[in-house]
């Protein structure tokens, strides 16, 4: 059955999830992702902080901006309602400077994941084996040594433990100078149902979970992006 | 594959009778030629030549010829077309009428020459596809069986027979063919071969549909460019590779990854990393060279599966021995640790024996000692101590040829396949030495008794490595 988040996305022609769309998309698929709520005024905002806890991070939400960082639409760290409150205001008039034309609906608050190591999972389409995922370390595995691994969607789970082991960074997730080995399991349990979810859902034409943290105990995704099919 | 498909695959490999369309000239290339082929190699079957000007033929090579396949009385299963590519729609019209299961266009100037030729193309798989027959092609040079002397290479100039073994190989082209490498002079067991050409109708898949059902061919060696259907592929791949090896030569390596996408996935997602994610998932064996891709498959035709990646290596010296044990590390191979009992055995051989690798130069060399009187008598004892170890999944031996020994060689291929023939485990020799007539002669005759043999170290030991990755699989694809 076709998630209602993109039954919805279609009906509006929009090809682009916003995040927090694409975060419950993922969660409706047992993938953990950081619980973010959207607000739309400055009020809402800080009462979602203080809901969730601080620190918090916010972020633009705007079907029409993908690459939020670029444009100051990302803010980590916010430890109190005056922080919140006032990096809401210039974060809402920055991007509309910056996008006259974009809708933006708000903005995404969330608590600040817990650190841990950051990794990369995705899934994009080859004409040929239709969807695979991805899986890499991030930062500059990812973005300079292209450290990444691939394998044809659907996965079984030994092939969730080839494409992580795969990788050159893996000895960074066993823990490597002193720091406990992270949660393997958790994180082969994700690539499994992410396939599952990009398996049975055909109107996925991209999707990345960028990054996922993960620690000892546990992997989750702290930003989510997915297009839809019909996008060029 | 249901049982209709099969019958008409293996309509181009064991036709009882074919029709071969194209010119009686006698040079080389035309169907003269190919007519030629196929007797000197033994063909089975029926053969009608099939020419408009019949009648100016009073026969040729002592067969009739027919100006239309409609008059032959007989059935039909396998028709070889070396027509110009106008020509080739019509013909093979006729062929649907005529019944005819199987037909291979070995001409060119089809959809790899440009939109003229696309258009022949097409129009030939639309008349087959009515009449309910399979083309192989175009721009092929067919098909081979050593079983029941099938050869359909016209401009092939020799005559020498192929081995008939068990390793089918199929390729995208005809230079991975009979004709480019001295395969008789390697006792390489062929059990098909076939170049699928542009692959208008029969691909890749449907060979390995057809070859994983085959008695005769143990492995499978592809050479592809490119995958018509992914999806039916891996299907395909991952039923061939339970029950046998298949190994890959994937070609366009190195072209470029990557393309314009929206997410970061798309962006790092290469053409050949989601090749590469589809052989791993479905236990395809995948070389990375044409010499790979021609000696990799003799240790897994003849040779058990190694039941895990514990190498052991016997050489004639310590350096050897230091080469191997890197050779082995890269192709993801363990040293084996030998046992207490096999130390101690191998040590009442020899004093300095006792661990992996195994250094018999000292044994066989050092003349105050006992193992040194008769050495081929210690190299047998020792190899079989080791290979016999329980914690030894495979082992390459190492052996040294020269002119002079040449005489040894029925002693020594007897000693290996005594060796191999008491034990479960996979092996393969490494063959060293001065004299290339005598390597050569001795390589030829362990291949025959089933010991497969290189020259190159690391190819024997990478050997190892592959084969222990593929059963690695099977026991976890069970």
């Amino acid at each position: 059955m076709t998630s209602r988040i993109i039954i919805e996305a279609i009906k509006n022609s929009r090809t682009v999830l916003t995040e927090v769309e694409a975060k419950k998309l993922v969660a409706s698929a047992g993938i953990p992702a950081v619980k973010t709520m959207l607000a739309s005024s400055k009020a809402d905002a800080v009462r979602i902080s203080r809901k969730i806890g601080y620190p918090v991070a916010l972020k633009i939400v705007s079907p029409e901006i993908i690459h939020k960082s670029d444009s100051g639409g990302v803010h980590l760290n916010l430890e109190n309602a005056s922080q919140t409150g006032k990096v809401y205001s210039e974060m809402m008039a920055k991007a509309q400077e910056t996008y006259p034309r974009a809708d933006i609906l708000g903005v995404a608050v969330q608590k600040m994941a817990s650190p841990g190591v950051e990794v990369i999972m995705g899934m994009s389409r080859d004409p040929h084996f239709g969807p695979a995922l991805m899986f890499g370390l991030g930062g500059v595995f990812v973005e300079t040594l292209k450290d990444v691994s691939f394998r044809i969607v659907p996965i079984k789970k030994r092939d969730a433990k080839q494409m992580i082991k795969e990788v050159k960074g893996y000895p960074l997730l066993k823990g490597a100078r002193c720091q406990k080995p992270v949660n393997i399991k958790a994180l082969e349990n994700m690539l499994v149902k992410l396939s599952d979810l990009v398996h049975k859902t055909p109107e996925i034409k991209e999707l990345d979970l960028n990054p996922v943290v993960v620690d000892s105990k546990h992997a989750m995704a702290v930003d989510a992006r997915v297009i839809l099919e019909g996008s060029t | 594959m249901n049982s209709n498909d099969i019958t008409k695959i293996d309509a181009f490999f064991n036709p009882s009778s074919l029709a071969i369309f194209g010119s009686l000239r006698e040079i080389m290339g035309t169907a003269f030629w190919a007519i030629k082929n196929l007797q000197d190699f033994g063909f089975s079957g029926n053969i009608y030549p099939i020419n408009p000007a019949a009648e100016k033929y009073d026969g040729v090579r002592g067969l009739k010829v027919y100006s239309d396949i409609c008059d032959i009385s007989g059935r039909i299963d396998l028709a070889l077309i070396l027509t110009p590519p106008e020509t080739v729609p019509g013909i093979v019209k006729k062929c649907g009428e005529k019944g005819v299961k199987a037909i291979i266009i070995l001409s060119e100037g089809f959809a790899e020459s440009g939109e003229v030729g696309a258009g022949y193309q097409s129009q030939a798989v639309e008349f087959a596809r009515n009449a309910d027959m399979r083309i192989m092609g175009p721009n092929t040079f067919g098909v081979v069986n050593p079983s029941n002397g099938l050869f359909t290479i016209p401009p092939y100039v020799d005559n020498e027979k192929l081995e008939d073994g068990g390793i089918a190989v199929c390729s995208q082209t005809g230079s991975i063919g009979p004709h480019q490498m001295p395969l008789q002079d390697w006792s390489f067991p062929i059990s098909k071969m076939c170049d699928i050409g542009n692959k208008c109708d029969v691909d890749e898949t449907d060979i390995l549909n057809y070859l994983a059902n085959d008695q005769e061919t143990k492995v499978i060696a592809m050479h592809l460019e490119d995958v018509r259907d992914g999806t039916r592929f891996m299907e395909a791949a991952q039923r061939v590779t339970k029950i046998k090896p298949l190994v890959v030569l994937k070609a366009g390596r190195s072209q470029a990854g990557g393309k314009a996408a929206a997410s970061h996935t798309g962006s790092l997602m290469g053409n050949d990393k989601i090749y590469d994610a589809a052989f791993k998932q479905t236990g395809i064996i995948r070389v990375n060279t044409w010499r790979e891709f021609w000696e990799v498959p003799r240790t897994l035709v003849c040779q058990p599966l190694p039941k895990g990646n514990r190498f052991a290596v016997m050489t004639f010296t310590g350096g050897q021995g230091i080469l191997a044990v890197d050779a082995a590390s890269d192709a993801g191979l363990s040293i084996a640790k030998f046992t207490k009992e096999t130390d101690k055995k191998l040590k009442h051989v020899f004093h300095r024996l006792g661990s992996n690798p195994v250094d018999i130069g000292p044994a066989i060399s050092d003349s105050r000692s006992q193992s040194a009187a008769n050495p081929f008598e210690t190299i047998e004892t020792v190899s079989s101590i080791f290979l016999n170890d329980k914690s030894v999944d495979c082992a390459t031996f190492t052996c040294y040829m020269g002119k002079h020994l040449i005489g040894l060689i029925p002693m020594l291929v007897d000693m290996f396949d005594k060796l191999s023939k008491n034990s479960s485990k996979a092996m393969n020799v490494w063959i060293y030495g001065t004299c290339l007539q005598s390597m050569e002669e001795f390589g030829r005759q362990l291949q025959k008794r089933n010991i497969p043999y290189y020259f190159d170290m690391d190819i024997a030991v990478k050997t190892h490595g592959y084969a222990a990755q593929y059963a690695e699989y099977r026991r976890s694809n069970k």
